[in-house]
Formats: structure tokens, sequence, C-alpha cells
């Protein structure tokens, strides 16, 4: 079944101003945020990461990612309220191939100077929807609910009745 | 006669490793299983090698796919991590893995059982062509995943006296590929240049050139002739490029300091591998006859050595042949053992700045070790992760042999993250 929310995801990811990010960790779960602008997806519903730099720290730990069942997350923002986070995990990579080399040919015609070094799939585990009220609402359902008191205190004192 | 390891009753399996072995990738490890084991393919898989998309034709100093007595099968296979296995199908291995096509999908399996989905190597476009002489492209640079492959030369001169080494069957490979297939000894240059011109045409293909063939002992200095070769092939590949120096790499014999000087300077080469097949002063002169009776052991680690002024750090490297150093009878008796001797000279090497990677020794038809059989697959992982943390150790890094570049390493493999 797909993941709730995929469609919509999909459409923030569509976004012309879209901010995209991805998170990985190595191995030892230190976390690294990237901006992913290229992060776009594919007809088979894989996210696709267009990765340029061989070394750069999100390749090292996506092929972490790869090797040892590791989850990253993408966050992306479209406009003040549509705002989403995927769980995914990488599928594949493509270093080669045809997969590749249509990658290549795009990113060189709209960049002549534009290097690749891999075209990653990462497949969806999950999206949550990170509009800050869906979420805070999701988040408190059925939670006692944390108030400071200043938050309620009376700024006067109650008038004696 | 040494029964075949893989049967061999205390030798983990690739899952008993994989679980015992939990920071080694397991995609190396398979890669590494399947290159020790060799690899089979069902009628089902082979019908979906495509001949209009992928690679099932090619010509290599050390072995042959698709000609005349050898039927087009997949060249090789990738890994969904881009991990390369290295290997031909070896119809005398004893217990091989399989590729099947199972659900819409290719897959490795053993004894019944899926482990990974496969692809196979797909065919670049310059493989179709010819040269202005005539010559099928595919006869003068064979393709890796984003390697151009030459071998300007065929037959090593180590085998004029019985010391060719002893894992190897390049000159038995030549001698019946001539008579087979009319293998030429020498390509021409120009064929060379046509070839590496019409092969790069193809965006995002190779990212690198590698050279190898037979050593030449002939000349003024031992190997002038070889290198003579390599520098006329690597100034018409030269040609090619708008850049002095380009991605390449050079595996030939261990060149005096005078010829490395020569060879950075009259060409664009960026790297240079010579290699050492067996960090061992006394298995060398067993294996490598010819070497060691040319050379000597310590003269071709100081040549390696000295190449690092010449290349500079990161730009050198020496192969083994990982696992010889347990061949019977005067190999090391225990893995423990072949592994402390291999890695404390490896530490050597690296504190000079010469890094070392191994392949995977597959017993080989027409080498003088045919028959005999590799170490275990545990002895494999430790000695990949033990070059790795060398490289590491020592701030140096696998660029000119990596995943990518090469692919037939799994230590390089470790070396990605
Ligand atoms: S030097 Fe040894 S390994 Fe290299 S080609 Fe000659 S015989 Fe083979």
């Amino acid at each position: 079944m797909a993941p709730e929310f995929k469609q919509d995801f999909f459409s923030a990811l569509h976004g012309p101003d879209s901010v995209k990010l991805i998170a990985t960790t190595d191995e030892t779960g230190t976390p690294h945020l990237e901006e992913v602008p290229s992060l776009t997806f594919d007809a088979n519903g894989y996210i696709v990461l267009l990765e340029e730099n061989e070394y750069s720290h999100t390749n090292r730990n996506l092929v972490g990612s790869l090797w040892f069942n590791r989850k990253l997350s993408i966050y992306v923002r479209n406009g003040a309220t549509h705002q989403f986070q995927a769980i995914a995990k990488p599928y594949k990579v493509f270093i080669t191939g045809p997969v590749f080399e249509e990658h290549y040919r795009a990113i060189r015609a709209k960049r002549p100077n534009a290097k690749l070094s891999a075209v990653w799939l990462l497949e969806v585990v999950h999206i949550t929807d990170e509009n800050f009220k869906t979420r805070q609402a999701h988040e408190d359902l059925g939670r006692l609910a944390l108030i400071h008191l200043d938050q309620i205190a009376r700024s006067t004192a109650p008038t004696p009745s | 006669m040494n029964a075949p390891n893989e049967l061999k009753s205390h030798q983990l399996s690739y899952h008993e490793i994989v679980a015992k072995y939990p920071t080694v990738s397991p995609f190396v490890i398979l890669k590494t299983d399947v290159q020790r084991r060799g690899v089979t393919y069902t009628t089902q898989a082979i019908e979906r090698a495509n001949p209009a998309l992928h690679l099932l034709q090619f010509r290599s100093i050390f072995h042959t796919i698709g000609e005349k007595q050898t039927p087009q099968i997949p060249v090789s296979l990738l890994l969904r991590d881009g991990t390369s296995i290295l290997t031909g199908m070896r119809p005398d291995a004893p217990a091989p893995y399989l590729v099947d096509f199972v659900d819409g999908r290719l897959v490795l399996t053993d004894h019944g059982q899926i482990l990974e989905e496969v692809e196979y190597w797909h065919k670049p476009q310059y493989v179709d062509k010819h040269t202005s002489a005539g010559t099928p492209m595919w006869q003068v640079a064979t393709p890796r995943p984003q390697r151009l492959d030459i071998n300007p030369y065929s037959y090593c001169h180590f085998w004029d006296d019985g010391g060719g080494c002893k894992y190897c069957n390049i000159s038995s490979h030549f001698n019946k590929e001539r008579k087979n297939n009319g293998k030429p000894l020498r390509i021409a240059p120009r064929d060379i240049y046509e070839t590496v011109r019409e092969a790069v045409k193809q965006p995002g293909r190779f990212a690198n050139i590698m050279l190898t063939g037979g050593s030449i002992l002939s000349g003024s200095q031992l190997f002038d002739d070889e290198l003579q070769v390599y520098i006329e092939t690597l100034q018409a590949i030269g040609e090619n490029f708008t850049t002095r120096r380009f991605p390449s790499q050079l595996i030939a014999s261990a060149f005096s300091l005078d010829q490395l000087a020569r060879l950075y300077e009259e060409t664009g080469l960026l790297t240079y591998t010579s290699d050492l097949e067996v960090l061992d002063d006394a298995l060398f002169n067993w294996i490598c006859p010819g070497k060691a009776g040319k050379l000597g052991y310590q003269a071709w680690k100081r040549r390696l050595i000295d190449a690092v002024q010449i290349f500079g750090t990161g730009r050198v490297n020496t192969g083994i042949v990982g696992g010889v150093e347990t061949a019977t009878p005067h190999g090391f008796a225990s893995e423990d053992e072949a592994l402390d001797a291999t890695l404390t000279e490896a530490e050597d090497l690296a504190q000079h700045g010469v890094t070392v990677v191994q392949c995977v020794w597959s017993p080989t038809r027409g080498s003088a070790f045919a028959k005999q059989h590799p170490p275990s697959l545990e002895y494999y992982v430790r000695l990949s992760q033990g070059l790795d943390a060398l490289r590491r150790h020592y701030n140096l890094n696998a660029d000119m042999d990596s995943y990518r570049i090469c692919g037939n390493h799994p230590d390089t493999d470790l070396s990605r993250i």
C-alpha cells in the first residue's frame, strides 16, 4: 500500500520553489543535513537523488545506509503550508548504464560544467505531514497538554464576587 | 588433493560471515564469495541478456567471452549498490553461485535461496564499430562499467623460460586465442587512438583508462621495450584529450627510476601500479619465479616506493593475488599466519605511500595453480578489512583503484564510506 500523503509529498517535491533537505547518518549515528534542490521522483515512485560529488558526506552516508539498512529522512516545504517528511531507505544506486547516462546528459544539458557521480533511488517507507498545526494536532492527540502555568495565569487578580 | 574449500565443514557460509562481521558491507562480502566460488547462469537468466544492450563479448589478457569456442554470456554483474562482480563463467568451479530470473528480476542465488538482485554490464556504443584499419573496436579495448581496458601486448615473456607466475594463465591463454581467434600479440597505437576517440564520445560512460599487458624483458635496460610500448600507446591515447594528464592507470612491470621519469614526462599517465602479487619474499621466489629471477622481491618493492616520488602519494599502488599466499605446498599453512604476514608487509608499503589492493584468487585453467583452492571467505573479509584499515590509518585512499574506476578489489569497495 502506498504511504499516506505520497501524492501530496510528490507534489511538494515537484514545486519549483520547494525547499528539499535530506538527513542521513554515518556509522556512528552522526546526522548530516544537506539541501538537495534536484530531488525528484520517478515513474515507479522512487525518490531520485542526483549526487554530483563522489566523495560527498551524503553520498558516503547513502552507501552506508544501503549496506547496513539505515533509514534517512527527507523534508520538503512547498509554500507556507505544505511541509512533509519522508522516511526512506536507499533501494539502488546507478553509477553506470542507461539510467545514469540519461541523467548525466540531462544535467549537463542544463549546466555544461555539471558532474554526476550517482543516481540514487530512495524508497519511501512513510510520510508525515509536517505542517505545524497538523503535526501538533497529531502529536498532541490523547496526550495531557503541556501548559506552563504563566500562560493561563490571570494578569490581574480576580474581582471578588 | 585438497578438498574444495566451500566443502570443508569448518568454513563459515556467506550468511554466517555477514552475521560475524556486521560492520563489513554484505554486498562486498557477497561479491567476494561470488568471485571466489564463481558463477553460472540458468537458461532463463541467459535469455534476459540482450545482445543489443548487454556486454556479451569480451577479450582480455586472461579470458575471453563470446569468441569462437566460448559462448556469448553476460561478461559480469553489478549489484544494487554499484559494486561490480568480475567473474566469468567457470565451468570447472566446484560450487558456483547461480544467476536466475525470478519474479521479473535477475537474482543471485545459492542453493535455491535468493541473495541479491543483479544487473548485467551494459554494452558501450563503440564496441560495434571498427577502426579505419578494419579492426573491431571491441577487440581493441574492453569495457568495464566505468573504465576502458587496453592490453597493448598480450604475452608475458617471463613465460619464455618457465618463469610465469604460478596463478597466471596469460601466455597459455594468448597461445590458445592466437590459434582459435587470431588474437594479435600487439595492438597498433592507431587502432587504440581511434577506439578511445570513439569510446569517449558516449557521455558519462567512462571515467578512466587502464593499460596492462605482459612483461617484456628486452631492451638495453630490463623492461625498456615494455616501457616503449606503453609510451607509444599512452601518447596515442593522449591525443584524444584536451588536458595534459588524463584519468588513467598503468599496471606494468616495476620500472627503474629513469624509466618511471620517462613514463611520467613523455605521457599523460596519472597513476602507476606494479604488482608484487604476494607480500612475502620467499613465496614471491616460489610463485613468481620470473620476477624473482630478473629483479627480486626487494628490488620490485624498492621501485614501487621510488614511483611515489614521480607520481605522488595516492597515485601508486600494488596489487596482490589475495589468498595465493596459502597455496600448497609452500604457502602459509594457517590463514592467521598468512594474514599477519601480508598485512605487516602491506603496512610497510603504506608507510612509504604505496597502497596495496587485492584481487580474489580464482584458480584458473592454464595456470600452474589451476587445481588449487582459494582460502576461506572469512580470510578474504579479514584481508579486505585489514587493507582498508591500513589506508585509513596512513591517510591514503583507494581512489585510483576504486569500486567505480576498477571494481575488482573488495578492499577498495570498503573504502567507499
Ligand atoms: S608478470 Fe606474472 S602475473 Fe604478470 S603477466 Fe607475467 S606471469 Fe602473469
